[in-house]
């Protein structure tokens, strides 16, 4: 199995754990070396975001899902504007939601922070051409 | 100088002159002038005396003195010869008067004046002496002759007065029987002295003009009618210079009391005429004498207060064409009409205006020959209407119809002219109305059996010979058979009932050209003082075309009682009326049911308690009822009426249209229906619709359960056995097991997503509207489907040069454009490139799209109703789920369209929207 370095270190927000053991699991089939970090309560991945993530060299590929206990995507993503334009640069953030609603889908878009609505699963496909898109 | 005789003294005794003494001779001349002045003066005397003897003797008179002693002085011959005449002796100068023989009786006569004349006395005496048959009488004059105080004689002068005293007998005589005959005649006479003084009026003057002989000794002239005085100064004046001839005089002369009286009579110069010393004039009263100014003078008192109060002007002129009289209506017509006023004595023709004259004066020219002249004449007056007169001339003549006024009447008629006018247009119009109308005007004479029609008759039916002699067997003749007896019979009943006075009939009358005319016919029966009738006058109207119209009217109400009784539901007139009392006039058959009650039951009065409405609808109806009376809006409502046959209540519709009546009331034409079914109907539907929306908020639910809740553990599944299935067990049926769980959990996850998709559509009805670019939507499709777009080299070809965009729900159209595109690229012809052309065009009220492709086609035979069907597949070899035609229909209609679809089997397949603007 090829694996490869990516230079993005990658947090994923979601209350479904298994979803984030599962992305972590598709990630490191691509990169074993991979820097994942998961937060199962989105509070507390801002707060990591916030004021540990700028710490780190690496630019931050972020999966945001959107329905969660507390705040919702959406809530994390308006907190996440009012962030100094210095840290929010570091951050790529996909929207990675079950959901399959068009409303979900159109908002996410219209977004400018989010890069890309990503429908779960996160596959090895779908992670490979977000990273080609980043490259 | 000395005289002849002085010379012959003084010769005869001295003898010459010369040689007298100048002292002598002084003397002597002195002498010869003093016998020379005597001698003179002698032979004057003697001349003179011979002189007065030729004067005396050339008087008839007699003339004689004598002296104291009765000698003759003197005597002029006529006394000489008369004293022969008288006494018989011849007498000379010298001789004594009292001769012997001279008569005793003369002397008697005589001698008394002449002693007392002798006495100084001057006297006069008459006296009278018979000579033969005739009487003479003499007025002697007795003078006595005075020589220095002493009377030395008495002259006497004689007169014959024979002639005078007769006369002044005659006068007398005269005078008595004068003055008593003017004084008790009528005649009015005047004397006036050369000046025209008055002197003298007899009593009748004094009755008639009222003057007494006090107020005489002035000008007549100030008592004579102005227009007069020429014509009497040129009489008197005639008269004067033919003394003692009568000239004829008419004049006006006033009263004292006010007014004119015509005289008519003489003037005669009797200025010389001894004892009269006037002219005299006499006259008569002629406005007494005339009869027809008797008449006027008489009745004028009362003429004045009638012409006065008549409504018609009067003027009397007299035959110069002054105004002599004129009543205030006259005076009215002047000031009004003619801006003038009139006065009494002027010129008639100075009244009118100067254009007018000539002609007027025309007029009164022929009026004084005897003619009476009337005419009319119009005045426009200031307010533009017109003042209509008659003016009427008659002359004023006497007996012996001479001309000698005129009198001028003037009548207002200016209402009866209108009243003319209008009877006239109303006659005209009359006859314009019957000439209009066609009706046939008849006279049928029973006696004579003609009849007679009016000039209707030819025009309207034909026949000619219409005028006379056509029996009434003519016009029966011309009845239609079928109708002819019936007319006849009765004509004739109607004739012969004294009690009617008219008849009455329609019929068919057969015209000239054979056509048929539908008569109305309509008599009158005339009667004679018997009650027999003589005459019948009637008028044929011919109503064919009234009654076409009423054929038609009557068809087309039968046709409208049909259709109100046989449509279902009713049509009904409600009304209520300027006192607010309800009715129904009328309602249609239907009603029986409608409402479970006949018309007769219905109509007339209506309960405004509405016992049969439902109890819950009565408010409301009567509400809507009055809402529709105050806003004259249409009354459209629906309620509960019980219906016994249905044993229970029908619902009806009632749709009417409110009218105002002229009483005050409203009456409403309408129609009511039965709209129980539909009521029905709406409840369920209604109840449906709740149900539908209860249900659809459960899908909502349920939509977003398997958005979120249902989505994200398959997701799980999806990813994990995904996984599992790559990490490739080295067990064979391991690897089968997480090869065929990737693949359940993949089938799971599209039903989901299908599942979701459908309970999208409903859902995403609230979105906003936007402009859709239909351009755009191709380019975001033709990103979308790249790979497979190029991969299958297919071409896409747009149109939207018609309509370019729509407002609409972004995401539908969105969806529907890529469905079909993708459908076309999935399910083209292998062997094939895919073409598909897209165009849109505008419709009668909307828009059209098309996708056409080129593509394997449908079986529409088989299939073609399931085309549109969920999880229908019609090319199994291909990948597919039936979901997007699904889907397409769907959005379709959810934003207003309607889709067609129309296909062949290997040639292609064409969609068609329809968005229509509602």
């Amino acid at each position: 199995m090829i694996t490869m370095d990516i230079p993005y270190k990658v947090i994923i927000i979601d209350d479904d754990t298994i979803n984030n053991t599962l992305c972590s699991v598709v990630i490191r089939k691509i990169a074993t070396d991979a820097d994942i970090q998961t937060f199962s309560i989105p509070e507390k991945g801002f707060q990591h975001i916030a004021h540990e993530a700028p710490a780190d060299e690496k630019p931050v590929l972020l999966f945001l899902d959107i329905n969660m206990p507390g705040w919702s995507g959406w809530v994390f993503l308006e907190n996440f504007e009012k962030l100094d334009e210095e840290i929010r640069k570091k951050f790529k953030i996909y929207m990675l939601s079950s959901s399959i609603d068009i409303q979900d889908k159109e908002r996410a878009k219209a977004s400018k922070s989010v890069v890309d609505f990503v429908v779960k699963p996160l596959t090895t496909n779908k992670m490979l051409a977000i990273l080609e898109a980043n490259s | 100088m000395l005289n002849e005789f002085l010379q012959e003294q003084i010769r005869n005794h001295l003898g010459s002159v010369d040689e007298l003494p100048p002292q002598y001779r002084a003397l002597f001349e002195e002498i010869s002038m003093e016998y020379e002045e005597r001698e003179n003066a002698r032979q004057e005397k003697k001349k003179m005396t011979a002189n007065l003897n030729a004067i005396i003797n050339s008087y008839g008179d007699l003339i004689f003195s004598v002296d104291v002693e009765y000698k003759i002085l003197c005597a002029n011959d006529a006394f000489l010869s008369a004293m022969h005449r008288l006494t018989g002796h011849t007498l000379h100068q010298g001789d004594s008067l009292l001769v012997e023989d001279i008569g005793e009786e003369w002397v008697l006569q005589w001698k008394p004046y002449i002693d007392r004349s002798l006495l100084g006395e001057k006297m006069k005496v008459d006296i009278s002496e018979t000579q033969g048959e005739k009487l003479q009488y003499l007025e002697l004059s007795f003078n006595p002759i005075k020589e220095k105080n002493e009377v030395i004689g008495v002259a006497c002068f004689s007169r014959d007065t024979t002639k005078e005293k007769l006369n002044a007998k005659q006068l007398l005589a005269n005078e008595v029987r004068f003055r008593s005959l003017i004084e008790n005649s009528q005649e009015l006479l005047m004397l006036f002295d050369e000046k025209k003084n008055i002197v003298y009026i007899s009593p009748a003057v004094e009755d008639t003009l009222g003057y007494t002989n006090e107020e005489n000794h002035r000008d007549i002239l100030e008592d004579i009618y102005p227009d007069d005085h020429m014509s009497f100064l040129e009489q008197f004046e005639l008269a004067l210079e033919n003394a003692g001839t009568p000239i004829p005089s008419t004049l006006r002369m006033r009263r004292k009391e006010g007014g004119y009286f015509w005289l008519q009579g003489s003037l005669t110069n009797m200025l010389h005429q001894p004892g009269v010393h006037a002219v005299v004039g006499q006259y008569r009263d002629i406005t007494e004498k005339k009869s027809t100014n008797e008449k006027l003078r008489r009745s004028e008192t009362h003429l004045h207060t009638i012409f006065n109060n008549a409504d018609t002007g009067y003027m009397l002129l007299d035959k110069n064409l002054k105004v002599v009289y004129f009543n205030q209506h006259a005076q009215k017509f002047a000031q009004e009409e003619l801006f003038n006023t009139i006065t009494e004595g002027r010129h008639v023709l100075d009244l009118f205006p100067i254009g007018r004259r000539d002609s007027i004066a025309k007029v009164l020219e022929k009026v004084l020959e005897g003619n009476t002249v009337g005419y009319d004449i119009s005045y426009i007056q200031p307010n533009g209407t017109e003042k209509w007169y008659h003016a009427k001339y008659f002359p004023v003549s006497n007996d012996s119809q001479d001309v000698f006024g005129i009198i001028l009447s003037l009548t207002n008629f200016t209402e009866q002219k209108l009243a003319d006018q209008l009877i006239k247009e109303s006659n005209d119009r009359f006859k314009l109305v019957a000439r209009a109308t066609k009706d046939v005007i008849w006279d049928w004479d029973l006696l004579t059996d003609e009849i007679y029609y009016g000039e209707g008759y030819e025009k309207n039916f034909g026949y000619q010979h219409t005028k006379h002699f056509n029996s009434i067997y003519t016009l029966l003749e011309r009845i239609h058979p079928e109708d002819r007896e019936r007319v006849s019979k009765g004509l004739r009943a109607a004739i012969y009932d004294p009690q009617v006075d008219s008849w009455t009939d329609e019929y068919r009358f057969i015209k000239a050209d054979g056509t048929e005319a539908y008569i109305h016919d309509c008599g009158y029966i005339v009667y004679n003082d018997k009650k027999r009738p003589i005459r019948v006058v009637g008028s044929m109207q011919d109503i064919t075309a009234r009654r076409i119209v009423d054929e038609k009217l009557l068809k087309s109400e039968r046709r409208l009682r049909e259709i109100s009784s046989s449509i279902p539901g009713v049509v009904y007139q409600f009304m209520i009326n300027g006192l607010g009392a309800a009715s129904i006039p009328y309602i249609s058959e239907g009603a029986q049911s409608l409402l479970g009650a006949s018309p007769e039951e219905l109509e007339g009065e209506f309960d405004l308690k509405m016992e049969k409405v439902h109890p819950d609808d009565r408010d409301i109806f009567m509400k809507s009822v009055e809402l529709s009376a105050a806003t004259m809006e249409p009354w459209l409502h629906v309620f509960r009426v019980f219906v016994p046959e249905y044993r229970g209540y029908k619902w009806i519709r009632g749709n009417s249209i409110p009218k105002r009546m002229e009483d005050g009331g409203i009456l409403w034409n309408g129609t009511m229906i039965d709209v129980t079914d539909q009521k029905i109907t709406e409840i369920e539907l209604r109840k449906m619709a709740a149900d539908l929306i209860q249900r659809n908020k459960n899908l909502e639910q349920f939509s977003f359960i398997v958005s979120h809740n249902l989505r994200a553990p398959v997701a799980n599944i999806l990813g994990i056995s995904s996984a599992l299935q790559e990490e490739r067990s080295e067990n064979q049926v391991e690897q089968e097991l997480r090869e065929g769980l990737y693949a359940s959990a993949l089938i799971l996850d599209e039903v989901l997503m299908d599942l979701n998709n459908i309970l999208q559509v409903k859902q995403e009805i609230n979105e906003i509207k936007e402009t859709v670019y239909f351009i755009k939507l191709v380019s975001d499709v033709k990103v979308s489907l790249k790979t497979q777009l190029e991969s299958s080299q297919a071409i896409i070809k747009c149109d939207f040069s018609e309509v370019g965009q729509m407002h609409t729900l972004k995401s539908y159209v969105q969806s529907i454009f890529y469905n079909l595109i993708f459908n076309s690229v999935k399910y083209r012809r292998p062997e094939v490139a895919p073409v598909i052309q897209i165009r849109s065009k505008r419709i009668n009220n909307g828009i059209e799209l098309a996708f056409k492709d080129n593509g394997r086609g449908i079986d529409m035979l088989e299939n073609g109703n399931q085309i549109f069907g969920l999880y229908k597949r019609f090319h199994t070899e291909i990948e597919g789920k039936g979901m997007g035609l699904f889907m397409v229909k769907n959005q379709v209609e959810a934003i207003g369209g309607r889709i067609s679809v129309h296909s062949e089997v290997n040639k292609g397949t064409e969609f068609r929207i329809i968005f229509e603007d509602k």
